[in-house]
């Protein structure tokens, strides 16, 4: 298989939305399932229990009040998670029909900001990489609605890059994690950690700062890798793959492996923007 | 192409553009001047710091504990908050959309009341230890007048270090008379 030639797919701006929303789009079917599933969370006596949350917030309207606490009770966010969960699935099979897609991903981009109000802890990275991703796909499918240009995909590369490159550079500056010593704490935590991954780094201080290294490297020079071949572009993301698997496994991040996957079509966009433009021009499919 | 599509793409685009500067630029401000500033709108921005640059290196659980008629303690029990790793959750994990905000809070609370002190009455009507308490209060032993609960860290998995307290709360009577069975905590 001519990788290059598969790679010159992503160069084509809708090719790009449809995988990147696919790919949003189950990412975003776990994650509101785990929500629902773990609904009575946002009743009295949870984690996310609005009758003490809405304490915080300030005072409005009466009537303001009253609409708030109807869509952020209960009953209210099991309604917006189902909201979520439609569009999530309608991105997944229905990627490819334009209008759908562009209904589906506006109304995802409003149910995950709502989310972002109504949730003031608990939310991940991956969260955040996902409103961001959806705001890039939101963006550029409005555009495309009256055929006009957007920067909705690069800016969804972008985003990618600068959550790689923050995460790696403040990794760099801490010398528990030059020495490999962060790794191991992480791991040993029982919140993120698992007792396989602490017996099997423990007594390897040297593995622990080889991976930490790696990491950090990784991380730092991730945005370089649009500058590579075809073969090492492939190589990068998957590595970037792997990594997020590995977290996965060994953290329980399992929603980081979809939210950064997603960003990886935009990724490949810039890639082939970037050969087409300085590099050399890539073949046509 | 029409010119409202011109709008909506001049819109869209110096949006995202606008977002992607202040998210850059957010990456420089310092923990302490995070602190002292409200939440960004809709908490568009933030740092991806992921672990770093100093990782938490402890658990912190979440401890109950009754006050019977006469006053004495009954045991300490813990509620359940962590579940312990298994491969599956590498695909389905809904256990972290309660531990992981729980374990924020916890921290937060902790860091609440070392800071406010000698400012018992702030720390009472802080949301996260508002939270906690609603979420301690489940039913109790029949005998049961008041319950605390308290936050304690452990160093993870390792076996030979002692759990020690980060924070105690205050007791708070059990109001029994309003629901029946159900058992509210006032303050």
């Amino acid at each position: 298989m001519n990788v290059e030639l598969w790679l010159s797919e992503f160069r084509d701006p809708d090719y790009v939305f449809r995988a990147s929303a696919m790919l949003l789009g189950v990412g975003q079917v776990v994650t509101t399932l785990e929500y629902l599933w773990m609904r009575s969370e946002f009743g009295d006596g949870g984690v996310y229990a609005w009758s003490v949350l809405r304490l915080a917030r300030p005072r409005r309207h009466p009537m303001t009040e009253r609409l708030r606490d109807a869509l952020f009770g209960r009953a209210g966010m099991v309604a917006l998670l189902g909201l979520r969960l439609l569009s999530a699935v309608t991105l997944v099979l229905f990627a490819s029909v334009a209008w759908l897609a562009t209904i589906a991903v506006v109304t995802l981009a409003a149910v995950l900001l709502a989310c972002n109000v109504r949730l003031p802890w608990g939310m991940e990275a991956a969260d955040d990489v996902a409103v961001h991703v959806t705001l890039g796909l939101a963006a550029y499918a409005l555009a495309r609605v009256f055929d006009a240009p957007s920067v909705g995909l690069y800016y969804i590369a972008a985003y990618a890059g600068l959550a790689y490159v923050t995460s790696g550079v403040t990794k760099l500056s801490e010398a528990t994690w030059r020495s490999g010593v962060a790794l191991g704490w992480v791991v040993n935590l029982q919140v993120f950690g698992a007792p396989w991954a602490v017996e099997l780094l423990a007594p390897r201080p040297r593995l622990r700062q080889v991976l930490s290294w790696s990491v950090m490297l990784a991380e730092v020079s991730a945005p370089l890798a649009v500058l590579l071949p075809a073969q090492g572009i492939a190589l990068v993301l998957v590595a970037g793959l792997a990594f997020h698997a590995t977290l996965a496994v060994c953290m329980g991040l399992n929603t980081f492996v979809w939210a950064f996957l997603a960003t990886y079509p935009a990724v490949l966009l810039v890639w082939t923007t970037v050969h087409d433009l300085a590099i050399h021009p890539l073949p046509k499919p | 192409m029409s010119a409202i599509g011109i709008l909506v793409s001049v819109i869209t685009s110096a949006a995202l553009v606008v977002l992607f500067l202040l998210s850059v630029r957010y990456q420089f401000y310092t923990a302490q001047q995070l602190l002292q500033w409200p939440a960004p709108p809709l908490k568009l921005l933030r740092q991806f710091r992921l672990f770093s640059p100093k990782p938490i290196r402890t658990d912190v659980h979440l401890i109950a504990r009754d006050f019977r008629q006469d006053g004495v303690p009954t045991s300490c029990r813990e509620i359940p908050v962590i579940k312990v790793r298994h491969w599956t959750h590498a695909l389905w994990n809904p256990g972290k959309r309660r531990s992981v905000p729980l374990m924020a809070m916890m921290v937060e609370m902790t860091a609440i009341s070392t800071e406010l002190g000698e400012e018992r009455a702030a720390v009472l009507v802080a949301t996260q230890y508002l939270i906690l308490l609603s979420i301690v209060s489940s039913p109790a032993a029949a005998d049961a007048q008041a319950r605390q609960y308290l936050l304690v860290e452990s160093f993870g998995y390792e076996p030979d270090c002692d759990a020690q307290v980060l924070f105690c709360s205050a007791v708070h009577r059990l109001d029994r008379s309003e629901v029946g069975s159900d058992r509210l905590l006032s303050l």
